[in-house]
């Protein structure tokens, strides 16, 4: 009988631990799997918000806005360009955005128009493009005599990662690794000729340092990357615009620039097809008779680019800023509605 | 005395179920408190892209007014309205601008009071078959170039949920 009671007793701890112990484990596995998900979530939530962010700021006009995340890299995946945070990622749709490849704490922003405007007349809007510079990397741009610096200055003030410098400093590289702290992530040398990034003595920056270079000249952005100490070049691609080549300094990265000029011409394209379209119907309008040889003739002259194709489009709606910006002043003068 | 020493027996499984259950009911409440939370946030995130929409339609240099217009905020271009509506009829195009404008139905209504006469155009319809429709409607000023005019108008954004 005793030995019975012990067995009972025995039985009863056994099934105590296992029932515990299956309970405990269960409470883990949850609780774990809580934990992951809501990591998973506030990387997603980190990627949608961000380029839900950078989408809403890229088609409004002459904005400024902070965005703090880490961690977070942009690239072109499959021509669209995509915010990325741990294993989530985002697309940033049909926005035209400039962004570095990585964003490790404070990303500024700061949206400008591309538009035609020779003469003095008003402004054609073209739409719109956002550039971020991230407080982690460094610009280092090259102003040399006889060429337009890239004006990041202009766009984001003056701040401790954006630094002018004269081309002729680069031959001595003390001076130009005294202005990089050797703790910068990454360094982005922004230069007028190749020479100036040849002599650039990459050696001296900071050595864990992601380093990259854009020449930009005569309308063309030459991109480069580091090999070892040497830098070499990647790619080379058109930079028709200041806004443009602003982006190649900014994006640093080939795949980045074009996926965001890729959407600044298709936007531009719908706008200029917006214009046409109001040129004509407007040139139908009786009370508006006196104006419409010109309505037309602007009409005509933006069907002509419009039918360029997607290299070419930007080239030719660039080329008649002259006479798109005349034919708007004279549409103004004679009191007839403007292009834009 | 037996019944109390059956009772004695038992009391480590009942201490296990006991425990199972006040497990239960504080996990049921941790999750429900997290559901309504997140309705709440949802909430917000709703009434902010209302805002976002409406700054938006206003700022698109394919609606706004003319730059050299005086008057440009919550300003709309009566003549660029129809040459985007026209643009925007075409699935495909309306497609490029589903990333910015996503799942809506934007209607813009404008009143010309000189000539007693009232006018309504679809912007842009992306709604589909979306439920849980919200709407936001906000004053503006269409600009009319054909008579150089300014007119009362209303635009009407029906969201649908995400």
């Amino acid at each position: 009988m005793q030995t019975r009671g012990q067995l009972e007793s025995s039985f009863q701890w056994i099934f105590v631990l296992i029932a515990g112990g299956a309970f405990l484990f269960l409470t883990v596995v949850l609780f774990r799997s809580c934990t992951q998900h809501g990591e998973a979530a506030a990387s997603g939530a980190v990627a949608g918000d961000l380029a839900s962010q950078l989408e809403s700021l890229a088609w409004q006009q002459e904005t400024y806005a902070n965005a703090s995340a880490e961690g977070v890299r942009f690239s072109c995946v499959g021509d669209v360009l995509t915010v990325s945070s741990g294993d989530a990622s985002s697309p940033i749709g049909e926005a035209s955005v400039f962004l570095p490849p990585e964003m490790h704490g404070t990303l500024r922003m700061a949206t400008r128009q591309l538009s035609l405007s020779a003469q003095g007349s008003p402004e054609i809007a073209l739409g719109s493009a956002l550039y971020g510079v991230d407080d982690g990397t460094y610009y280092l741009v090259l102003r040399d005599a006889g060429t337009d610096p890239v004006d990041l200055e202009g766009i984001f003030g003056l701040s401790a990662n954006i630094v002018s410098l004269d081309a002729a400093d680069v031959s001595d590289p003390a001076k130009l690794a005294a202005r990089v702290p050797q703790t910068a992530r990454a360094v982005v040398l922004v230069s007028p000729t190749t020479a100036y990034v040849a002599n650039a003595g990459i050696s001296r920056l900071p050595p864990g340092a992601a380093l990259r270079a854009v020449v930009i000249s005569s309308g063309q952005a030459q991109f480069y990357d580091t090999q070892g100490d040497t830098m070499r070049a990647i790619a080379r691609m058109p930079a028709e615009d200041p806004m443009l080549a602003l982006g190649a300094a900014v994006s640093s990265s080939p795949d980045a620039y074009a996926c965001a000029r890729s959407r600044l011409i298709d936007r531009a394209r719908r706008l200029t097809r917006i214009y046409e379209l109001r040129a004509a119907s407007l040139s139908r309008e009786p009370s508006l008779s006196q104006c419409a040889t010109a309505l037309n003739d602007t009409s005509a002259l933006l069907a002509q680019i419009d039918a360029k194709n997607g290299t070419d489009y930007l080239g030719a709606v660039l080329g008649a800023e002259r006479t798109l910006s005349s034919m708007q002043s004279s549409l103004r003068s004679r009191s007839c509605p403007v292009i834009a | 005395m037996r019944r109390r020493a059956q009772l004695q027996t038992l009391e480590p499984i009942i201490i296990v179920v006991i425990l199972a259950l006040i497990v239960g009911v504080v996990l049921l409440f941790v999750v429900r408190a997290g559901g309504a939370q997140d309705k709440a946030s949802a909430r917000a995130i709703d009434e902010r892209e209302a805002i976002a929409m409406l700054r938006k339609v206003t700022s698109l240099p394919e609606l706004s007014c003319p730059l050299s217009e005086t008057v440009r905020t919550f300003c709309i271009d009566g003549a660029k309205a129809q040459a985007f509506a026209r643009l925007a009829a075409d699935p495909q195009e309306r497609l490029a601008y589903y990333p910015l404008l996503g799942s809506s139905r934007i209607n813009l209504t404008w009143a010309d009071l000189s000539a007693g006469t009232t006018r309504s155009l679809l912007l842009y319809d992306g709604l589909g078959n979306a439920s849980d429709v919200s709407q936001s409607a906000t004053y503006f000023t269409v600009y009319d170039p054909v008579q150089d005019a300014r007119l009362f108008a209303t635009l009407t954004i029906e969201r649908g949920a995400r």
